[in-house]
């Protein structure tokens, strides 16, 4: 099977595909304020013509190099150019003030590399281990798994539990809109007949995350005026110059993992957490804030460690760990691949393809970024007025171009308001996006399960993996409520 | 906007919603008779949920602002700094309305006036909203579109219009 994996993995087309999406997904995440999500959800009309691996490794490369690019304008700047880099900026920086910008970048590179390949190897071993153990699940234990991943990005994702379940349920609301799964019973579709087919994924995702973004960027575009820091002369640091830090890179790869594989988490809570882990156990605690490379050490690895464990919950269960899966899950729907455990049954070998091609993309990711750093800079001081423009003909053309009719186009700009809305009333976005992906999955196997019950609720407490997920979900609902309480007492 | 406005506000308009959605159901959708738990049973869920929820936040909302209030000193600095920001914030807001409906114009023209003259126009428009005075720029705009079509048509065989 190795050979088989191989040969399908290493190809020309794949090893272009996977570098331009590590490159575009370095500019973009270095671009404050448009992320790594963005670019995601406007390279997703690339993947139409493309096969199904070429098209995860493009993405997968955006991912990871959104993740990192974050982390430049972090150190140049100091401002993370997405929210996984917050906490790199706060000694990043410092090191740039000091002259050590170059120094920074190679130190957050390193360590990036280093969380990437921690995090791809947990993947390659945990992730056969829990999908078979997910062949056993049925319609009611899928059903609980769907509350259980619906109320923990609720109730971790924002500030508000409360708004989080609100959009969770605006997004529920959006996944009923078509023929209902079970009856073919049309519901709020009117007399559209493009809604009958329900509201595709891509409009909405590239409407929820890019137009909203490219609207928010205008909004704040005489705003910004931050010059980079430039890198002076050769920057002599080594790969191995940051495994000095080993225990650090350890503990925060670990820390980053766990964290991942958790949906509705992210890799800004991995870095902020490694950060203070790192400064805990520091023999110079004092040095942190003031341009430590091990703190940057610490976050880089953190961060970058969440890219492979956010696949874990994807590609086992078919549960979006965060946005960045929602939008890859559009893209393997486009493909005709449905993730959970079958796919490890079914198509092993693709599995295993796209688990080893994070292992390159990792690997290219230390390329261009050894080589290409000052290249991404130059690309980042083109002035955001101008590619403005550009995002937005990407994005009609993705939403255009799913069943070739300006409806879809029309709908990504609702979304895109809408969003926009949101976000001004401080609403996350988040929540509805993985209720939309996960809305069917949950409607659809309630009812299944109800068939089989013969209308009886109990059995979803009844059935013990379905119990259990059902009283994380409680309990995660009241968490804020039982922190409160802990921290008072 | 204060953030009291705009957490009654948004709890207003989920709780709105959530009732409208309800009366609904029975005109919008049939009675299934194919499963135990028809068409309208999700719908209802979301319905009912978002009332509760959304009636729970204008509560609170409104119970934290009670308890709150008794620090005016907080709040005339926040109305302070607000006057200050409001001119400015319209100014960034309006912007955002008339990108939002270049967008729409955009979408809506995309397939009467063809790839080309639609794009065209609406990145103009746009580069005019954002004060883009360089020729140069402009020129690196209309390439980039070109580029982007030649890579969709001739490169991934997507059609346009």
């Amino acid at each position: 099977m190795i050979l088989e994996v191989l040969k399908t993995l290493f190809t020309p087309m794949n090893f272009l595909f996977l570098n331009v999406g590590l490159f575009s997904g370095i500019i973009v995440g270095a671009l404050p304020g448009l992320t790594g999500t963005m670019c995601i959800a406007l390279l997703l009309p690339l993947t139409y013509g493309m096969n199904s691996i070429t098209s995860m490794l493009l993405l997968l490369g955006v991912y990871c190099g959104g993740i990192f690019g974050g982390s430049i304008t972090a150190i140049l700047i100091n401002t993370p150019g997405t929210p996984a880099s917050a906490a790199t900026a706060l000694d990043g920086y410092a090191m740039a003030k000091k002259g050590q910008a170059g120094r920074a970048l190679h130190t957050a590179l390193s360590a990036s590399i280093v969380g990437g390949l921690f995090s791809t190897f947990v993947l390659l071993v945990a992730a056969p281990a829990i999908a078979s153990f997910a062949l056993k699940f049925g319609p009611v234990e899928y059903f609980a798994l769907g509350v259980f991943g619906l109320t923990i990005i609720s109730s971790v994702g924002g500030d508000s539990i409360l708004k989080g379940l609100m959009m969770g349920m605006a997004g529920l609301f959006v996944s009923t809109i078509g023929l209902d799964p079970i009856d073919g019973i049309p519901r709020f579709s009117g007399n559209i007949t493009e809604l009958l087919g329900g509201i595709k994924i891509i409009p909405a995702l590239i409407g929820l995350f890019a137009i909203t973004e490219i609207l928010n960027k205008g909004r704040n575009i005489f705003n910004t005026s931050e010059t980079p820091i430039q890198i002076e002369g050769k920057t002599k640091t080594r790969f191995i110059d940051v495994l000095k830090y080993k225990m650090v890179l350890l503990k925060s790869s670990i820390l980053g993992v766990f964290i991942g594989a958790v949906p509705g988490t992210g890799a800004a809570i991995a870095s902020f957490l490694a950060y203070n882990e790192a400064k805990r156990t520091s023999k110079t605690p004092e040095e942190f804030g003031r341009g430590s490379e091990e703190a940057v050490v610490a976050s880089e690895a953190a961060n970058n460690a969440v890219t492979g464990a956010t696949l874990i919950p994807l590609l086992t269960l078919g549960i979006p760990g965060d946005t960045n899966t929602a939008v890859l899950i559009g893209a393997l729907t486009m493909q005709g691949i449905i993730p959970g455990p079958q796919l490890f049954v079914e198509q092993r070998s693709w599995v295993y393809a796209i688990m080893f091609g994070l292992i390159l993309v990792n690997l290219f990711m230390y390329v261009q970024g050894k080589f290409l750093i000052k290249s991404f800079i130059n690309v980042t001081k083109v002035p955001s007025n101008v590619m403005i423009p550009v995002l937005i003909v990407l994005c009609v053309i993705g939403a255009y171009a799913v069943n070739n009719n300006t409806f879809d186009a029309l709908l990504m700009i609702i979304f895109g308001i809408f969003g926009y809305l949101m976000l001004k009333l401080k609403f996350p976005l988040t929540p509805m996006v993985i209720a939309i992906v996960l809305g069917p999955m949950v409607e659809s196997n309630m009812r299944r399960a109800l068939i089989l019950s013969k209308g009886s609720w109990s059995i979803f407490v009844t059935r013990p993996i379905s119990c259990v997920f059902l009283i994380i979900a409680v309990l995660m609902l009241f968490l804020p409520l039982i922190k409160k309480y802990l921290i008072r007492s | 906007m204060s953030d009291y406005q705009k957490n009654m506000l948004s709890g207003a308009i989920f709780f709105l919603f959530g009732i409208v959605l309800l009366f609904a159901i029975p005109f919008t959708i049939q009675q299934g008779n194919l499963s135990a738990v028809g068409p309208r049973a999700f719908p209802n869920f979301i319905g009912y949920t978002m009332v509760f929820l959304s009636g729970a936040h204008l509560v609170i909302t409104f119970i934290s602002n009670k308890l709150s209030s008794k620090k005016t000193n907080e709040k005339d600095d926040v109305i302070k700094n607000g006057k200050e920001c409001s001119s400015q914030g319209l100014k960034d807001e309006i912007r955002v309305i008339v990108l939002g409906i270049i967008m729409l114009l955009y979408v809506l023209t995309f397939e009467n006036l063809g790839f080309f003259a639609s794009t065209f126009i609406a990145s103009t428009l746009s580069l005019i909203l954002f004060k883009v005075h360089k020729w140069y720029h402009y020129l690196a705009v209309y390439g980039s579109i070109t580029l982007i079509y030649l890579g969709f048509t001739k490169l991934l065989f997507v059609m346009l219009p």
